[in-house]
């Protein structure tokens, strides 16, 4: 308060100073002002609302403080086609290598057994005939067991009906010869002279004998039937022993004779 | 936007007017408008000594005030609130001139405890029109303060601020507001009896 006091003729002459009033026009100019502002606002929020409204690419390419975007956002489109085409075409050519393996393995293991029949085929039409026979019969017999105690089942291993069909092939080609001694050479062709072929053997004997029994070499045959086969299997056993004595014994003179004689 | 204060909104408070007006009601902007605009006006032509600035600058504070109503809050009055828009403004003004026109003591040396600073030789014609007159003095004594002391001394002895007040609208402690305002009479006396000796003599 003292200093207020100390300065008193100051602030008088302060106070005494003449108050300057806002002119005439001060309202109308900051009406004019404000309204200026106003449209200044409304003209911007027009332009964002338009940009807004333009859509991406259009705000993006229209503006011009970004040119090289037109040229380089083109590019970087083109890439990446070029590069999504080249992986879906790689990924779709893998696929389709994997299919084809696969296929060709699976093919591969079904044709096997049948381009040696088709190999077959070519030799005898007649043998072919005569090998579809015991297929056929295979049926029957497949039949037939149903009412006994045997039952063979339709999808059988691959590899045993390749061996089916190739022993099958075996007595086909002795039976051209001659029916009596198919069972002989088959035997011989066999090597009747080890035991261990004994068993292999047994179905190929069957098969040589009977027709309907021929395509049957598997072990489950019932006891019956099983019992007839091993009997004559004993009996033949016994006969290549007696032929084998035979031919050593023919001489390589006789021999010569023989030749001679189908010469003339 | 017709600007015709309405006779209920003259007894309604400046706080009251500017929260009616923060729901956008344009009358009680009206209403301010004819409140403030001559002392905004005085104000600033006082602190910046050029009446066409002051208007222009009082127009400026108006049309912050209208853009800017959502950031009044209620913590402040509305004068204090508005004078410091009005003392930002007329701030901007002044460093924008002082780089064109005037030229300072202060910048010679790094001295800055120079308390006055003296007006440019240039002479508009408004000036030597009243150059007769001791307004004319008082107010080349009021610019030639530093800019510092003239805010504080406008504030308090021309617009008849309070202290506190004064300390808001400068942002300011209110030690720093008195002793600036006694600096500020100081040195008015000093250079106003400089000024009357000359004439005398």
């Amino acid at each position: 308060m003292e200093n207020e006091e100390k300065y008193t003729d100051i602030r008088d002459k302060l106070r005494s100073l003449e108050q300057i009033k806002a002119g005439d026009n001060f309202v109308h100019n900051l009406h004019h002002k404000i309204v200026e502002m106003e449209s200044e606002k409304r003209h911007e929020h027009a332009i964002k609302f338009d940009e807004g409204r333009r859509g991406f690419l259009k705000n993006l390419f229209a503006n011009r403080q970004f040119p090289w975007l037109i040229p380089a956002a083109g590019f970087t489109v083109l890439i990446f086609f070029v590069f999504y085409i080249t992986f879906m075409n790689k990924n779709l050519s893998d696929k389709n290598e994997g299919l084809f393996s696969s296929d060709k393995q699976e093919t591969g293991q079904q044709n096997q057994p049948l381009t040696k029949q088709e190999e077959t085929k070519p030799v005898s039409p007649s043998v072919t005939s005569e090998t579809e026979k015991p297929l056929t019969d295979q049926g029957k017999v497949t039949d037939k067991d149903l009412s006994g105690n045997f039952r063979s089942d339709d999808k059988s291993d691959p590899i045993e009906e390749k061996r089916k069909i190739e022993t099958s092939d075996i007595p086909k080609l002795y039976k051209d010869d001659d029916a009596g001694t198919d069972v002989e050479k088959s035997v011989e062709n066999n090597g009747m002279v080890g035991e261990e072929s004994q068993s292999s053997s047994e179905g190929e004997i069957t098969t040589g004998i009977t027709g309907d029994e021929k395509t049957d070499p598997s072990p489950k045959v019932s006891e019956p039937e099983d019992n007839v086969s091993r009997g004559i299997l004993k009996k033949e056993l016994k006969k290549p022993s007696r032929l084998k004595e035979k031919i050593d014994s023919l001489s390589k003179i006789d021999l010569e004779k023989i030749r001679k004689e189908i010469l003339k | 936007m017709p600007i015709n204060p309405n006779s209920d909104y003259k007894k309604l408070t400046d706080e009251e007017l500017i929260l009616l007006f923060q729901r956008d009601d344009v009358n009680s902007f009206n209403e301010l408008v004819h409140r403030y605009k001559d002392k905004i006006v005085n104000f600033l032509y006082r602190y910046t000594g050029s009446r066409e600035d002051a208007e222009d600058l009082a127009q400026d504070a108006f049309l912050r005030l209208y853009k800017s109503k959502h950031l009044y809050r209620e913590i402040a009055k509305f004068s204090t609130w508005f004078y410091t828009i009005a003392i930002n403004l007329g701030k901007t003004s002044l460093n924008k001139k002082k780089k064109k026109k005037t030229f300072s003591i202060n910048n010679f040396g790094e001295d800055e405890e120079k308390d006055y600073e003296l007006p440019s030789d240039v002479i508009s014609p408004e000036e030597s029109a009243n150059a007769a007159s001791e307004n004319y003095y008082i107010q080349k004594a009021i610019e030639s303060l530093n800019d510092k002391f003239r805010q504080v001394i406008v504030l308090r002895d021309i617009e008849d601020l309070d202290y506190e007040e004064i300390a808001q609208v400068t942002n300011l402690p209110l030690g720093t507001v008195k002793s600036r305002i006694n600096r500020g009479r100081e040195c008015l006396k000093e250079m106003l009896a400089h000024i009357y000796k000359e004439k005398n003599s």
